[in-house]
C-alpha cells in the first residue's frame, strides 16, 4: 500500500463525466483527499456535484458541506495553456493526477485525437513538471483492438485491428502515459453499466445503454411479430459501476507503480449477446418468432422490418465489438480479490436489474407496453440461423418460455 | 417529364389555431429553402451529366423544383400564413457548398447522392408528413401529395443513375457516398427540429412556441421516419451494407448525447443531472421543444 499524506490534493480530469464522477465519489468516501477538478466551460458546481453526491448517498454515506468543500472546480485551460493549473496544483498540494477525461464519440476522429491523445499528452507533460508521485489513467479494456488471444496486462505492442478510432487513440494514450517516466497506473475497464444492487445509472447512452435506447426509440412504436437479432453466444464484457468503483479503489490503494489492470467480470458469469436480446424481447416485445444470427452479414437486412434494420445499423459497431471473443488476463483482479476487494460480476440477473430500471423509467416504453402488451405472444419460436444454413429453410431450434 | 404538382381547388380548411399556421409557415419556408437549393444544385450539376438527354432531364428536374416554390408560396397566400422565399437557415448553404465542392471535383456520384438521394429523401419525409390530411388540412395535404409524387420521381431517377455508376466503378461510388454522408447528413438531420437559427425571427414567429403536436407529430418520430427512409433508399440503390451500416452507426452521434438519470431519485439527485439529461431539449408530450438552457 502506498504511503500517502492525509488531505493531499488529487487532480482529477473528466470529473463531470460518468466515470470521473464515479471516481470522485469513491475518493470522497474512502480517501482523505481534496479533489481539484478542471472542468469545461458550462459545467457549473451544481451540475458537477449532483451525480457525485447522488452516488455518495446511494452508497449509504452522507454528502454534507464538508465533503462538498473537498471538491475544487477550476476552468480547464486550453490544451496549450495547461500550465495555468500550476497555481491550483500548488495551492492544494496536488500529488497525483487521475486522468479520466476522454472522448467516446467513435466517429469524431478529430475529437478522439484531440482529447484522447493530445490532451493526455498535455496533462502528462504538466504532471511531469509538477513531479506528481503517480499518474493514473483510465483507459479501456478494448484498447488492444480485436485480439484472438488473451489480452495481457501490458502495453499492446502488437495490437489487433481497431474496431474504431476510439480504441486506437486510447492505446496511444496508454503509451504516452507509460512512456512519460512518471510512476503510472493504467486501468482498463470494460463496458460499464448500472449499479449491481439497484440498477441506477447516470452515464450517457453508450455501450449497452445505446442498444437499449435504440430499442426504445425504434422498436417501442409498434409490436413486431418477428424479430431479427445479431446474437452470437458470445459473453459480453460488462462490469457494474459499483464493481468498477471497488476495483478502482483497490487498485488505487494496492497496485504497485507501473501496473496495468484489466477490470472485467469473470468470463463464466457474463451473459452472452443472445441472453441480452432475450432479456429485452421478453420484457418489451415477445414476438411470435425471433431469428438469431451469428454474424451481421447473415442477416437479410434489405428484407427485414425497417426499424429493426435501422436498429441493427445504428448499433452495428457496438454489436460487432460485443460479438468478438474477448478474453482477458486477470492477474491484478485476482491479486486484489485476495486482498479483500469485493467485485460483483455482471450476470444475466444483474443486467436484468439494470434493464428493469431503464424500462421502468422510460415513458415511451411504458406507453408502448400499455398499448401493445395485449399483442405479446404467449410463446416465442426461436430460430437459429447459422452460416451453413443460409439459403436453406431456417431450422427450428427451440421454443422459449412465455 | 412534366410536373404532376398543382394546387387543387380550395377545400374548406378545418378550424385551426394560429399555432398551426405558424408551424406551417416555418415548415413551408424551410421547404422552399430546400427547393431553392435543389434548383441551384440541379442547375450546377447539368455540366457533369454525360449525355444531352440526361442534361435535359436534369434541367427539367430543376424546373420542377421552381414550380414547387411557386406552389408553396401560393399555399401560404391561400391559407394566410407568411413564407420566406430565400434560404435563411445556414444548413442549406452548407449543403450547397459541399455540393459545389463535388461539382468542382467532377464527382458526379457525390452530386447525385447529395441531391437525388439525401436531399430528396428528406423532402419525401417532409411532404409525406404534410400530405396526411387528417393531420394537416385538405389544401396543404393535396399540394404536398402532388409535390411528393415529383420528389419520388426524382428519387427514382437518382437511384437509377447511381446504380449505373455503381455498376461501372463500385469502389469510387462508395467513396463518394462516405464523403457525402459525413458532409451532408449531419446538416440535414440537424434541421429536423422546431428550433432554428434565424428563420423564426424572419417569420416573426416565437421559436419556442412551435409544436409538432399541431400536426400530431413529434421530432423523434420525424427523425425515425427520416432515418428509415434514408436507409431504405441506400438499400434500394444496392450499396454495400457493411459500408452503409457504419455510416448509419455514425448517425447515433448526431444527437447530443444525454446523460441518463436512472434510479437516482432515491438520492434526490435528479434535478441537477436532468439539466443535461433526457428532460432537456427533448419534445414535451405535445411535441413542443424547449431550447436547451444548460
Amino acid at each position: 500500500m502506498r504511503d500517502r499524506k492525509a488531505g493531499r490534493g488529487v487532480l482529477l480530469t473528466g470529473g463531470s463525466g460518468y466515470v470521473g464522477g464515479l471516481i470522485a465519489s469513491t475518493l470522497l468516501v474512502h480517501e482523505d483527499v481534496t479533489i481539484v477538478a478542471p472542468v469545461r466551460k458550462g459545467v457549473d458546481r451544481q451540475r458537477f456535484l449532483s451525480p457525485v453526491s447522488a452516488e455518495v448517498r446511494l452508497a449509504g454515506h452522507a454528502f454534507d458541506e464538508r465533503m462538498a468543500s473537498r471538491i475544487h472546480l477550476v476552468d480547464l485551460p486550453e490544451r496549450e495553456h495547461l500550465d495555468a493549473l500550476d497555481a491550483v496544483v500548488t495551492e492544494f498540494g496536488v500529488d497525483e493526477v487521475i486522468h479520466a477525461a476522454g472522448c467516446l464519440d467513435y466517429f469524431n476522429a478529430g475529437a478522439l485525437e484531440s482529447v484522447n491523445i493530445e490532451l493526455t499528452r498535455g496533462i502528462v507533460e504538466q504532471a511531469r513538471r509538477w513531479q506528481v508521485s503517480r499518474f493514473l489513467y483510465v483507459s479501456t479494456a478494448f484498447s488492444s483492438g480485436y485480439m484472438f488471444r488473451t489480452i495481457g496486462e501490458t502495453l499492446h505492442t502488437a495490437p489487433g485491428k481497431d474496431p474504431t478510432d476510439y480504441t486506437r487513440t486510447k492505446r496511444v494514450a496508454e503509451e504516452i502515459v507509460a512512456g512519460s517516466g512518471l510512476p503510472y497506473l493504467i486501468l482498463r475497464p470494460s463496458i460499464i453499466i448500472g449499479d449491481s444492487r439497484d440498477g441506477h445509472y447516470s452515464g450517457k447512452q453508450y455501450g449497452l445503454y445505446q442498444l437499449w435506447a435504440g430499442m426504445e426509440r425504434l422498436l417501442c412504436r409498434e409490436w413486431h411479430p418477428e424479430m431479427h437479432a445479431l446474437a452470437p453466444r458470445q459473453p459480453v464484457q460488462l462490469i457494474h459501476q459499483d464493481a468498477f468503483q471497488s476495483a478502482f479503489l483497490a487498485a488505487y490503494r494496492h497496485l504497485p507503480d507501473d501496473s496495468i489492470m484489466n477490470i472485467v467480470s469473470e468470463h463464466e458469469t457474463l451473459p452472452d449477446l443472445r441472453a441480452l436480446w432475450d432479456l429485452w424481447l421478453d420484457a418489451c416485445l415477445r414476438p411470435e418468432k425471433t431469428y438469431y444470427y451469428e454474424r451481421m452479414a447473415d442477416i437479410p437486412l434489405r428484407e427485414i422490418n425497417g426499424k429493426q434494420r435501422a436498429l441493427l445499423a445504428l448499433a452495428s459497431v457496438n454489436l460487432q465489438i460485443a460479438s468478438h471473443p474477448w478474453r482477458y488476463e486477470t492477474t491484478s483482479m485476482d491479486t486484489l480479490r485476495a486482498k479483500g476487494m469485493t467485485f460483483t460480476n455482471a450476470t444475466r440477473d444483474s443486467v436484468a436489474l439494470c434493464q428493469d430500471v431503464f424500462i421502468a423509467e422510460s415513458k415511451q416504453i411504458q406507453e408502448f407496453l400499455a398499448a401493445h402488451r395485449s399483442s405479446f405472444s404467449a410463446e416465442t419460436t426461436q430460430i437459429d440461423i447459422s452460416p451453413p444454413v443460409i439459403g436453406a429453410a431456417p431450422v427450428l431450434a427451440g421454443v422459449a418460455a412465455p | 417529364m412534366e410536373s404532376t404538382a398543382t394546387v387543387s381547388q380550395p377545400v374548406a380548411a378545418p378550424e385551426r389555431d394560429r399555432g398551426y399556421y405558424n408551424l406551417l409557415s416555418y415548415i413551408v419556408s424551410n421547404a422552399i429553402a430546400g427547393e431553392i437549393m435543389a434548383i441551384e444544385n440541379y442547375s450546377e450539376m447539368v455540366q457533369l451529366m454525360p449525355s444531352v438527354a440526361e442534361k435535359i432531364e436534369t434541367a427539367q428536374q430543376a424546373k420542377e423544383e421552381c414550380k414547387h416554390i411557386l406552389l408553396l408560396s401560393k399555399l401560404g397566400h391561400k391559407l394566410d400564413f407568411g413564407v420566406q422565399k430565400r434560404i435563411v437557415e445556414p444548413q442549406w448553404n452548407n449543403i450547397r457548398k459541399h455540393f459545389s465542392t463535388a461539382v468542382t471535383k467532377g464527382d458526379l456520384a457525390a452530386c447525385l447522392i447529395i441531391q437525388d438521394l439525401m436531399t430528396e429523401t428528406m423532402a419525401i419525409m417532409l411532404y409525406r408528413t404534410l400530405g396526411r390530411q387528417e393531420d394537416t388540412d385538405p389544401t396543404t395535404a393535396q399540394l404536398a401529395t402532388n409535390i411528393l409524387a415529383d420528389e419520388m420521381e426524382h428519387l427514382s431517377i437518382g437511384i437509377s443513375r447511381i446504380q449505373k455508376l455503381l455498376a461501372k466503378d463500385s469502389d469510387a461510388v462508395h467513396d463518394s457516398l462516405v464523403w457525402a454522408h459525413h458532409k451532408v447528413m449531419p446538416e440535414l438531420f440537424s434541421m429536423i427540429s422546431t428550433s432554428c437559427h434565424f428563420l423564426c425571427d424572419d417569420l416573426n414567429v416565437d421559436c419556442g412556441s412551435l409544436s409538432l403536436g399541431e400536426i400530431r407529430n413529434d421530432i423523434e418520430s420525424l427523425r425515425v421516419q427520416a432515418l428509415e427512409q434514408y436507409i431504405d433508399t441506400l438499400d434500394k440503390v444496392g450499396f454495400d451494407t457493411s459500408i452503409t451500416n457504419a455510416l448509419i452507426a455514425s448517425m447515433a452521434s448526431y444527437r447530443e448525447m444525454d446523460r441518463h438519470v436512472l434510479g437516482l431519485s432515491r438520492a434526490g439527485a435528479g434535478e441537477g443531472v436532468a439539466c443535461c439529461g433526457p428532460a432537456a431539449g427533448t419534445p414535451a408530450a405535445d411535441g413542443a421543444v424547449a431550447p436547451k438552457r444548460c
